[in-house]
């Protein structure tokens, strides 16, 4: 996975390559959505007392964020060793 | 690596902006309804009421905020992430 | 009571007739309630001094902070206590430290080491990291690695678009996630302000903590080393030696693991330092070909990975050392940040009350039963520093957490000591150095008696 690495073999049309940068561009933007809504629900108080963060919710962001992304690459890599091992039935 | 000549990035630019466009107008629905459901409960008159624009405003700015302080972090994680893959 | 003489009312109500059970149940259900007591008290006790502590410090993590504001960070190094696992360490630091931390909403940064030296080979490897920038400041690690990506872009394009004489250019580096992501429509700012930043003196910035004495030794040694080391590891063994040990060929099988472990240490050295005298390298000698017993008991042939990092500089040479002559030590030092390095930052060391060994059992069941007394030495210390009460740090205060050492079993320290492992090696300050460090308070008090300098 490259986020923005924009990714994809040389050697293609400029169609084709501009169809696979956008879709990294929509991945881009869904996953910041989701994280977003993730973590507004998770740290955010619905009780609106004030308009700024408070420390809390600012850390609880920070780690927010940092842990879905290590959630991200621990789930691509078991998906990889799955793939690998054939247990979808794509290898065997 | 992906690399494009000057027709295509001109090309990527523009679109660019457009998903750019795209994603502030979603954000702004996405607030719309999350400030709603978390301020507005009374539907006893149509007009809302002055605790109930309080709520909203400070909803809104919150979410901003929020959705700005996601942003750096994400910036930063997804950095974070493009120096490992590179070594 | 005895037998046979109850209240009359009472039986002619039917009630049985109360009396005691035997002598032995009575033993026996008084010592059992009596231990289950004392445990579940201590419990109840710990959690109310935490939960109270907690809610001393609660109004500070409700304090509002703009959205780009990274709140104080603290910095934490743990270590092991002797022969035993670091698993003692973090449960302390999870059971009364995190907390006070999460509950006054400040951000941690946890350093751990399974091996000795770990700790100061980070914290001296940050401040030589320091020292190499401020040595030449152009050097700038992004750079090579650019420069390596922009090699390897223009063989891939020279070999595919040999046709096409179109400039390439790499879309990733010319937009970011803050192109795409619609919030930056609606504020462009995206500077990080870190709270340590904007602190008025240095040593109000962040805080170290540190568990356990070895790891305050670690730190102190650390802190030491960059700043007095030389910066490039010292050549460690005499090539004479070196030789000899080739020859001996594969008489010893450790004896040659560590002669290649020596040879990786040298060729990892660029340059042999001037800075280094001979004394030193005599020094080194026995540490780098001793046979090391480790401490969980490692496979032999894991030994010369499993050895932590050797010190650049050692106490008896802080004396003859300069300070730090890249630095410039009149004004705080800041990392690429704007922060002040740990160097700067308030000191907390906390003792572990872990106490192996059979003989100690009566100390060990009286530590048991009164761990509530250790809930209130972690939380009132923790709190100290996280409303950063503090002093100077003077000479005296090698001897903070110095009670542990009382607990390290003397098996340990002397197979410890055959090493020459920096816990039990002599433990040193030089004057140059503190000069420029704080220590958070022992107790509340300490504030009074002990006016701030500054």
């Amino acid at each position: 996975m490259s986020f923005l690495g924009l990714g994809g073999s040389p050697n293609v049309s400029s169609q084709a390559k501009i169809q696979a940068a956008e879709a990294e561009l929509d991945m881009v933007t869904g996953m910041f959505n989701q994280l977003v809504d993730i973590c507004h629900k998770k740290c955010i108080g619905t009780s609106y007392n004030a308009s700024d963060l408070d420390k809390n919710e600012s850390l609880c962001v920070d780690r927010c964020v940092a842990k879905y992304f290590d959630t991200n690459l621990k789930v691509g890599d078991s998906m990889q060793k799955v793939g690998q091992n054939g247990a979808f039935g794509v290898n065997r | 690596m992906d690399a494009l000549n000057a027709k295509e990035q001109q090309e990527f630019q523009k679109l660019v902006e457009q998903k750019q466009m795209k994603d502030f107008m979603r954000l702004y629905s996405d607030l719309v309804s999350k400030c709603f459901t978390d301020c507005v409960n009374d539907f006893t008159s149509n007009k809302l009421t002055s605790k109930e624009e309080g709520c909203i405003n400070k909803c809104a700015e919150k979410f901003l905020k929020h959705s700005e302080r996601v942003g750096q972090r994400f910036q930063e994680q997804n950095q974070l992430m493009m120096q490992q893959l590179r070594r | 009571m005895t037998k046979g003489n109850q209240n009359p009312a009472f039986k002619a109500l039917g009630l049985p007739r109360l009396r005691l059970p035997s002598r032995n149940w009575c033993i026996f259900w008084s010592i059992l309630g009596g231990t289950i007591g004392s445990i579940v008290y201590d419990k109840y006790q710990q959690k109310h001094i935490r939960t109270l502590q907690m809610a001393k410090l609660d109004h500070l993590s409700h304090a509002q902070v703009p959205f780009n504001m990274m709140p104080r960070k603290i910095t934490v190094f743990i270590a092991p206590p002797p022969s035993d696992y670091l698993e003692e360490t973090l449960r302390v630091f999870r059971k009364y430290v995190k907390p006070l931390l999460n509950s006054a909403g400040l951000d941690f940064e946890i350093y751990t080491e399974e091996r000795q030296g770990d700790i100061r080979f980070k914290v001296a490897e940050d401040i030589r990291t320091l020292r190499r920038e401020a040595l030449n400041p152009n050097a700038d690690d992004n750079k090579s690695e650019h420069s390596i990506w922009n090699k390897v872009s223009s063989k891939l394009s020279k070999s595919q678009n040999t046709q096409e004489d179109e400039p390439l250019v790499k879309m990733s580096e010319k937009i970011s996630v803050k192109d795409i992501i619609g919030i930056t429509l609606y504020n462009k700012n995206d500077e990080v302000v870190r709270e340590d930043q904007l602190v008025r003196s240095p040593e109000d910035a962040g805080g170290v903590i540190c568990i356990g004495r070895g790891a305050f030794k670690e730190f102190m040694n650390g802190i030491h080393e960059g700043l007095l080391g030389p910066l490039e590891e010292p050549v460690r063994d005499e090539p004479v030696v070196l030789d000899s040990n080739e020859l001996k060929g594969e008489k010893s099988s450790i004896v040659a693991q560590e002669s290649e472990f020596i040879n990786e240490e040298q060729s990892r050295d660029t340059s042999g330092e001037s800075l280094i005298d001979p004394s030193n390298e005599l020094k080194v000698i026995p540490t780098a070909t001793s046979d090391e017993p480790t401490k969980e008991g490692e496979e032999d042939d894991e030994k010369p990975k499993n050895k932590g990092p050797l010190p650049f500089i050692y106490p008896e040479d802080y004396a003859n050392a300069q300070l730090a002559p890249e630095l410039d030590l009149s004004r705080p030092i800041l990392d690429k940040n704007g922060v002040p390095i740990i160097y700067h930052q308030p000191v907390l060391v906390l003792r572990q009350f872990n106490l192996p060994g059979f003989i100690r059992t009566p100390e060990r069941l009286w530590r048991f039963f009164t761990k509530r007394s250790q809930a209130e030495y972690y939380c009132s210390k923790t709190e100290n520093l996280v409303l950063s009460r503090k002093h100077p740090m003077t000479i005296k205060d090698q001897e903070l957490a110095v009670e542990e050492e009382r607990d390290w079993p003397k098996k340990w320290v002397k197979s410890a000591k055959e090493r020459n492992s920096e816990w039990v090696r002599p433990f040193e300050f030089d004057d140059r150095v503190i000069r420029h460090m704080w220590v958070v308070n022992d107790d509340v008090h300490d504030e009074d008696t002990l006016p701030s300098v500054n």
